[in-house]
């Protein structure tokens, strides 16, 4: 039955690197429909959890599948949006044209790009500096266009690692009112994040230390655990 | 492919300096080597033994005469930067002898060359040298030499840094987690690259054959052709180095072990001069 499948399947994932421990053992289900947080403070493995979804690189152990598929697949990643921590852009190119680049990677034809370049420059608020190069950009202006990129595809699934960092609160406000948007035209999420206050926008949350997963587990249960409903109290408790 | 290919050219018509680099810097090299080694209208200063009459009247078009009286001294005069070359008549051959192959010497060679065919064009003429010998080095059989190592010397810095730029901004990894191939991205690179590097080359060509006017002896089309392959490679061993740079002015550390050997084995230094086996070996992969 096609809704039991979950969105992403991770089992028993583990790596390292030169012999140190960044993942043990992680296994999550992710639904599909959901907005789901990879909550955890910064060197705890979420980077790696997501490249590792990814297929960019190959787990030690364990198994990754999206939608019932072993990755790495290539096909896959045709419905996957990805937004790398780093902005991953093109400096000496313009906002526009890092998109253009990027549809055209996905092989998106002319018509459609044009569309979904107004739109995802819009949602980002970025219609006002489409033609300017990126090198003159702000930091949390790259942050949004990088944003922008991920979502040129129209991905059933997106992988955001830290979308939100360095993002004024008023468009973070609204970034997570789109996010809130996509979830309810059926799209997936999985955002990491170090700010613990947006864990109040998903739906589940999975709480990383040490590279290991501490919780998993819809937001409002988690919550019931804390004393002050904070929920840098299950980091500490561990 | 299509879009990498678009994306390098886009780059590159917003990075003035690495447009420069491509095609301002190789013009600048090749006219700076032009203004070295090639033609100018200096006058070579010649002593002459006994000669006939008319033969140092013929001699005085394109050069300065004057005349030596003991031949024995000829290597000291030399020495001394008296004159570019001394020439006697000895058996019915004329001698020229100079100091060493530069393009003084060079000149005047060629006013005596020039003087003998309109006097005896039958006429031998043995040349000796003091230092080095007389293989021709002059700018127009050093020109296709040059043209080579400079595109090949650009193309490789500029695409070797891109790819090294690519992996440190993370836009490598980047564009592999979409539907690409690894041999579209291979591919594009080859292609956008390549293709500024083949106008690159057109340019420099047109530029040395009709601007600089250095004699072809061979096929135009030829050379380009090999220019043309010769920046290809220039793209992939730069994408090569990329992998061991960690960071972009390391790709300039690898110019000792990319690029030297290239220029050595340009036939700056003759190759049927080195050792035989693998003289012969380079022979054959060189010509």
């Amino acid at each position: 039955m096609a809704i039991t499948i979950a969105m992403i399947n991770i089992s028993h994932l583990s790596k390292s690197f030169n012999k140190q421990a960044v993942l043990e053992d992680i296994s999550l289900r992710i639904p599909r429909g959901e907005i789901v947080c990879l909550l955890g403070p910064s060197g705890s493995g979420k980077t790696t959890l997501i490249r590792l979804i990814l297929g960019a690189i190959a787990p030690d152990k364990g198994e990754v599948r999206i939608a019932d598929t072993p990755v790495p697949n290539r096909q896959l990643l045709a419905t996957i949006g990805f937004m790398p921590q780093q902005d991953a852009l093109y400096e000496n190119l313009s906002a526009m044209d890092n998109l253009a680049f990027f549809a055209g990677l996905y092989g998106i034809n002319k018509k459609t790009f044009r569309e979904r370049a107004v739109e995802a420059l819009r949602l980002v608020g970025l219609e006002n500096d489409q033609h300017k190069l990126v090198e003159f950009f702000s930091g949390g202006m790259k942050k949004r266009l990088s944003l922008a990129v991920a979502t040129l595809n129209d991905p059933d699934l997106l992988l955001l690692d830290e979308p939100t960092v360095g993002i004024d609160p008023v468009l973070m406000r609204a970034i997570w009112q789109q996010f809130a948007q996509w979830r309810a035209a059926g799209k997936t999420l999985l955002v990491s994040t170090h700010v613990m206050d947006e864990v109040h926008e998903c739906d589940k949350a999975a709480l990383i230390n040490h590279g290991k997963v501490i919780a998993y587990d819809a937001v409002s249960n988690l919550l019931k655990h804390t004393k002050s409903g904070q929920i840098e109290e299950l980091f500490i408790q561990k | 492919m299509k879009a990498l290919f678009l994306r390098i050219l886009r780059q590159l018509k917003n990075d003035p300096r690495t447009l420069a680099l491509m095609f301002v810097a190789p013009f600048l090299i090749m006219s700076l080597i032009y203004l070295l080694l090639g033609d100018s209208d200096y006058r070579p200063v010649i002593a002459v033994g006994e000669m006939p009459e008319a033969f140092t009247e013929q001699l005085r078009v394109d050069a300065d005469v004057v005349s030596i009286a003991d031949l024995a001294q000829t290597d000291r005069y030399l020495m001394a930067d008296s004159a570019d070359a001394v020439i006697w008549q000895e058996e019915y051959e004329l001698h020229i002898r100079t100091l060493e192959n530069n393009s003084k010497s060079a000149a005047a060679i060629q006013a005596v060359q020039e003087a003998m065919s309109e006097l005896l064009p039958a006429g031998k003429i043995s040349i000796s040298t003091i230092y080095g010998d007389m293989e021709n080095t002059y700018f127009s059989s050093m020109a296709y030499v040059f043209l080579a190592v400079l595109a090949f010397f650009f193309t490789f810095i500029v695409s070797g840094m891109a790819l090294v730029r690519e992996r440190f901004t993370n836009t490598l990894e980047r564009l592999l987690m979409t539907p690409i191939r690894r041999w579209q991205v291979v591919g594009g690179y080859v292609c956008g690259y390549g293709a500024v590097a083949v106008l690159q080359v057109i340019l420099i060509m047109l530029f040395t054959v009709y601007v600089l006017k250095v004699p072809v002896e061979g096929s135009i089309i030829l050379c380009l052709i090999v220019m043309v392959f010769l920046a290809v490679c220039a793209v992939e061993l730069g994408s090569l180095i990329s992998i061991f740079a960690n960071g972009e002015f390391q790709v300039a550390q690898f110019i000792p072990v990319i690029i030297i050997p290239q220029i050595f084995f340009t036939g700056i230094i003759p190759l049927d001069t080195i050792c035989r086996v693998s003289g012969d070996r380079l022979h054959f992969c060189v010509r």
